[in-house]
């Protein structure tokens, strides 16, 4: 009897630590306030500690791939060896700050935008999961970025804001299997909606009128149609591939991100919100081929 | 020791491992993929501490994820302690003898955990989840954990050792 009662207490631990599970998953998919307020609260409260690592880890791997060519210079005297070390990691500290200034006059020039006023933010970390395409920027709510803002960087739309803490916001990437954006192309103005297809995928479009003809090359950009979730006018990517339609089959068109996710230091949070009519959508521009 | 000792050594080995995941590891991707030290924690708790206090340690490191990603709360936690408990439970009818528990348990779980977290999430609504690049995402982070075993036993063993009779921690 005492066996069966020890051998059964593991068992009943996992089905109460399960049944915990399915309760804090059915809370959270409920919608309620708690969850993501506590998610907030709990990133706000170990950010400093991720943006210090993330911060301080940069530089060193840069100094340990600099120490790799340092070692072919083993025969010099250590004086030697240590000054270039010293002129070497200055100029790796040089050619990071040198990028960071690029990204943020990048940032400051961005046309497609308009008058809508923007949040510049640094990207502190990638995808917290390996089953959401999403990046971690250094905004939150005391900076004014709300969930459901969109995300753009110097070449067109990134993303949007998800979720939001105080200091730091989680931004859905476009290439995320779960995002859509509604896209018009230029210069026929078909509609139709771009789909995320997971990393290193190019975006799938299901065109509005199965009949429009988008070439390749053929720019797309944010419809910004009653509703959307984008202003109007944000590059998105270019076609990339169109097969013409066969037989009932309609036209297969796939569309390359103009923003390489990948790449990404620094983004712009446009205050913005689909509720937010009263700001003035981003007039239509063009980007080069 | 007292059991409010034990308590407070496995509070300090979640408390490392999660800042280990967090901010040490946060900037690592390995063919994309972000290794994932909370599942492999917690499949280690289990090996070395029993099904029991394995999937308890697995439970709050997968809340504590939970928190820092934007798929459903508690999923990460869900499939932890059961992968967890699966990988105990396995360990314990192997006897005492098995040298080799640690890294083939921790290795095979963590593909098991990831291949379940995506069927989970397919059941909860999450889109795109059952992809070919589920398989590279099981192997790094299987591949990553098994390479952690060891470090990871060891934490394990100094929390679990003189907390269970029966357990395989010593």
């Amino acid at each position: 009897m005492a066996v069966s009662r020890r051998s059964a207490r593991p068992r009943f631990t996992l089905v109460l630590l399960i049944l915990a599970s399915l309760t804090l998953i059915t809370v959270d998919l409920r919608g309620g306030a708690s969850v993501p307020k506590v998610r907030g609260k709990a990133r706000d409260l170990f950010s400093p500690v991720q943006s210090a690592v993330s911060s301080a880890t940069r530089p060193i791997t840069d100094f340990f791939h600099g120490a790799f060519q340092y070692r072919q210079l083993k025969d010099d005297n250590a004086r030697l060896r240590s000054q270039l070390a010293q002129v070497r990691a200055q100029q790796i500290q040089d050619q990071y700050l040198l990028q960071t200034n690029k990204d943020l006059n990048d940032l400051l020039k961005l046309d497609f935008i308009g008058d809508i006023p923007t949040v510049a933010a640094r990207v502190i970390a990638g995808s917290e999961s390996n089953f959401q395409l999403t990046i971690v920027i250094d905004r939150g709510t005391g900076a004014g970025v709300l969930k459901g803002m969109p995300v753009v960087a110097a070449q067109g739309l990134v993303g949007r804001v998800v979720s939001v803490a105080d200091n730091q916001s989680t931004v859905l990437l476009l290439t995320d299997p779960s995002a859509s954006v509604g896209v018009q192309f230029a210069p026929s103005n078909s509609l139709a909606v771009a789909s995320g297809e997971g990393t290193g995928h190019a975006l799938s479009i299901t065109l509005v009128d199965p009949n429009a003809v988008t070439p390749p090359g053929t720019v797309a950009y944010t419809s910004g149609l009653a509703g959307s979730p984008y202003p109007r006018g944000i590059p998105v990517g270019k076609v990339s591939s169109f097969q013409p339609a066969v037989g009932v089959r309609s036209h297969v068109v796939t569309l390359t991100p103009v923003v390489d996710t990948s790449q990404l230091s620094y983004v712009d949070v446009l205050i913005w919100t689909a509720q937010s009519s009263a700001v003035p959508s981003a007039p239509v521009t063009t980007v080069g081929p | 020791m007292k059991p409010s000792g034990h308590w407070l050594r496995a509070l300090v080995a979640v408390g490392l491992v999660f800042w280990v995941h967090e901010a040490l590891l946060r900037g690592l991707r390995i063919d994309g993929v972000r290794p994932d030290i909370l599942l492999g924690a917690g499949i280690v708790a289990a090996v070395v501490g029993g099904p029991e206090l394995g999937c308890m340690v697995a439970f709050v490191l997968g809340v504590l994820g939970d928190l820092f990603v934007d798929t459903p709360f508690g999923l990460s936690a869900l499939v932890g302690c059961s992968v967890a408990f699966l990988a105990g439970s396995i360990r314990a009818t192997l006897g005492t003898h098995t040298r080799w528990a640690v890294p083939i348990l921790t290795f095979l779980g963590s593909m098991l955990g990831e291949v379940l977290w995506a069927l989970v999430g397919t059941v909860l609504g999450l889109p795109g989840l059952l992809h070919p690049h589920l398989a590279t995402i099981a192997l790094v982070v299987a591949t990553f954990n098994l390479v952690v075993a060891a470090p990871l036993a060891v934490l394990m063993r100094w929390v679990f050792a003189p907390v269970v009779e029966g357990s395989y921690a010593a």
